[in-house]
């Protein structure tokens, strides 16, 4: 094989059409469905089952948004569903980074196989601990309550698992220059371990968020009133009571969506990062 | 401890952390240490006397770190005693042993400034803001640091982060210093400089140090007394001085020197009253002392210390003994290395065995491969092949 530099500027040409191709395509393939759903929020019902359908909405519908909240109760499933996340996300983190720094750093009897007890957890499907959870719940009489959205997410295998990783990477001279500095466990985790995990933390934490914000089955099974039930419920209830009001779902889960969209947007740097930067340098 | 610093309040606690220079002994009595299945240290007994400055001399792995994290509590022997001043420390925590430590690696914080980094302990004895400020600009003036407090450990060179993981030891006037091997990392010139410095720091601040190295001249030119250790057991605890020239082992001889001392198998012939030690290729006469402390041994085989500076190229194969020489020993050159204008030679016996030699300037340039006799000048050292100790005349 002998190739002519003019040769080989074609061949890198051809290689570079065909990446951005493959990435137009990929980009259609996420953006379309968005997109549409987009369009659909902003026709009225009567132009969404249309044949062919309508691509582009020549007359926008602006007010099925307020709709979304005077009619369908969207401000309250909101609220909601910012409390549950929130309360998860942040549960998560702090159950997480305590149980994950005593696995890196505290030697105490069976530590290892308490740690893959953590792990076997991640094998468990969320449908395998439906029920033993939902008559846990019921006999706290927790039924249709916050906690019983909140606290059976509190504690997760993954952060476990992931910020044990990057307390490993930390040093041991680390741990042990601040002992012999007078700082305790609880000081060197604020003041070493979790900022020098930073990265990790906030990739983990994200991924917590989107998890709990995205939950559908389990807030199904365990709210019956408006008072607590999360968007994607909400939305789900509006959808069975209401087929005629199919564009104001389109909007409810366009603004369900909404913070999702604006956490990827404001942190995608600390997404990347956290995936590409080793946590300790030099 | 930090616990008779909190009741104080602001200037009254500062003042009592520069205060506190008074030096305290540092001892390890018949410490061990194993992991698992193998020791570290073994019956390790040394102390160090207060405000001294003591090297930890050993090879890689011969338990030197550990030596000094059990000084620090950082690991709990498996049996002896830990003494800080008259104190036995042994469950002592090691925040309260009041030992500030320089790790081989430095450990700074990387996400913190070079000052914060340095005030870190202070923070944690409740020192006031202000006065924290103030210590950290001493310290860092002393150290010539002023001009990168601000900056992130990663952006410092090796030699500056050295002098921040000093700084942020001497801030809080600790009873004890521990210095793991601080210089390992910096090139040659740097560490001339900085081993100045920290024998300059030493005179100044007074406190004791345990400084450990496995780098003989930074042992032999900063410490007061050396402790040559191997394989976690103490061979030697001496003044530099008498760490070369009385070595009191096979080990400690063939360790210090660069090149080291040359160990050569021989046999003791007595011929009247005179002993010599039969060599391949030569022999050598022992002196008076010598001679009697062998004899008193009831040695046969022995270890023949001869350090590469009491040896003396003669060239030619044929070359008469010389006065003055104990002896002569017939070799063969086989590698000759230039350091500066002087040069060492190796050079090999009958026997096979390697022997250096150091052969001054303005001797005539040596070739491989030819056959020489190398006169022996004096002095040399006798152990005993069954245990390495030294023949003591
Ligand atoms: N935590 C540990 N677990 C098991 N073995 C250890 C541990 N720490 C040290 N050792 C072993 O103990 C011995 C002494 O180690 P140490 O770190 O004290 O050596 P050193 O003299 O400081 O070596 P170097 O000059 O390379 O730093 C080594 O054989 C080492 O493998
Ligand atoms: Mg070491």
């Amino acid at each position: 094989m002998h190739s002519s530099p003019a040769g080989r500027r074609t061949r890198l040409v051809a290689g570079r059409v065909t990446r951005y191709a493959l990435l137009v395509v990929m980009a259609v393939v996420v953006l379309f469905p968005i997109y549409i759903t987009v369009v659909n929020a902003l026709l009225p019902s009567a132009e969404i089952a249309h044949r062919p359908p309508v691509l582009f909405p020549t007359h926008p519908q602006w007010s099925t948004f307020s709709t979304a909240f005077s009619h369908a109760h969207l401000g309250i499933y909101l609220r909601n569903s910012a409390i549950v996340t929130v309360a998860i996300t942040v549960a998560e983190l702090v159950t997480s980074v305590l149980a994950a720094y005593a696995f890196a750093f505290i030697r105490f009897p069976l530590r290892n196989t308490v740690f893959v007890l953590c792990l076997a957890t991640l094998m468990v499907p969320m449908e395998a601990t439906v029920i033993p959870n939902y008559r846990t719940i019921e006999a706290f009489g927790w039924y249709n309550t916050f906690p019983a959205l909140i606290v059976p997410f509190a504690a997760s295998g993954v952060g476990i698992f992931l910020l044990r990783q990057a307390f490993l990477g930390i040093p041991r001279d680390l741990r042990d220059a601040a002992a012999l500095d007078g700082y305790g466990h609880l000081r060197f985790l604020m003041r070493v371990a979790v900022p020098l995990s930073r990265p990790v933390l906030a990739a983990f934490g994200i991924f917590a968020f989107m998890g709990a914000w995205n939950q559908y089955l389990w807030p199904l099974i365990v709210t019956q009133t408006d008072s607590v039930r999360t968007v994607p419920i909400g939305l789900r209830q509006l959808s069975a009571a209401n087929v005629n009001q199919i564009d104001v779902i389109f909007a409810g889960t366009l603004l369900g969506a909404l913070p999702i969209f604006v956490l990827l947007i404001v942190f995608q740097r600390q997404l990347v990062r956290g995936l590409t930067a080793g946590s300790v340098k030099g | 401890m930090d616990g008779d610093l909190s009741p104080l309040a602001g200037r009254d606690a500062a003042s009592h952390l520069l205060e506190r220079a008074t030096a305290t002994s540092v001892a390890l009595e018949g410490v061990s240490k194993s992991y698992g299945g193998t020791a570290a240290v073994r019956d390790l007994t040394l102390q160090a006397g207060a405000g001294e400055l003591l090297v930890l001399l050993g090879p890689s792995g011969c338990g030197k770190t550990t030596a000094l994290r059990l000084v620090a509590g950082l690991e709990s022997p498996s049996s002896g005693i830990v003494r800080i001043g008259s104190d036995v420390v042994n469950d002592v925590d090691p925040k309260d042993r009041d030992v500030a430590m320089v790790f081989q690696s430095y450990a700074l914080y990387p996400h913190l400034s070079v000052a914060r980094n340095i005030e870190f302990p202070l923070r944690s004895r409740h020192v006031p803001a202000a006065e924290r400020t103030r210590l950290v600009g001493d310290v860092a003036d002393s150290l010539r640091l002023s001009s990168l407090l601000e900056r992130k450990p990663g952006q410092l060179s090796g030699g500056q982060r050295q002098r921040v993981a000093l700084a942020r030891a001497i801030v809080r006037r600790p009873k004890v210093f521990l210095m793991d091997e601080p210089l390992s990392n910096l090139d040659a010139q740097l560490r001339v400089d900085m081993r100045a410095e920290l024998v300059e720091l030493h005179a100044r601040l007074g406190t004791t140090i345990l400084y450990v190295t496995h780098d003989q001249v930074e042992a032999m030119t900063m410490g007061e007394r050396v402790a040559v250790l191997n394989d976690g057991a103490l061979q030697q605890l001496d003044v530099p001085a008498a760490v070369h020239d009385r070595p009191a082992n096979a080990f400690v001889a063939g360790f210090i020197g660069s090149p080291p001392m040359n160990i050569l198998r021989g046999r003791l012939v007595g011929e009247g009253d005179a002993l010599f030690v039969a060599v391949p290729g030569g022999r050598l006469a022992l002196g008076d002392e010598l001679a009697r402390a062998a004899r008193r041994r009831d040695l046969d085989e022995v270890q023949l210390g001869v350090r590469p500076e009491a040896l003396r190229i003669e060239l030619g194969a044929a070359a008469v003994p010389v006065a003055g020489l104990l002896g002569t020993i017939a070799a063969t050159v086989t590698l000759v290395e230039l350091v500066g204008h002087e040069q060492n030679v190796a050079c090999r016996l009958a026997g096979s065995q390697l022997v250096w030699v150091r052969a001054g300037a303005g001797g005539a340039p040596m070739r491989t491969g030819e056959p020489v006799v190398l006169g022996v000048t004096g002095p040399v050292h006798l152990f005993d092949p069954r245990d390495g100790a030294r023949v003591e005349p």
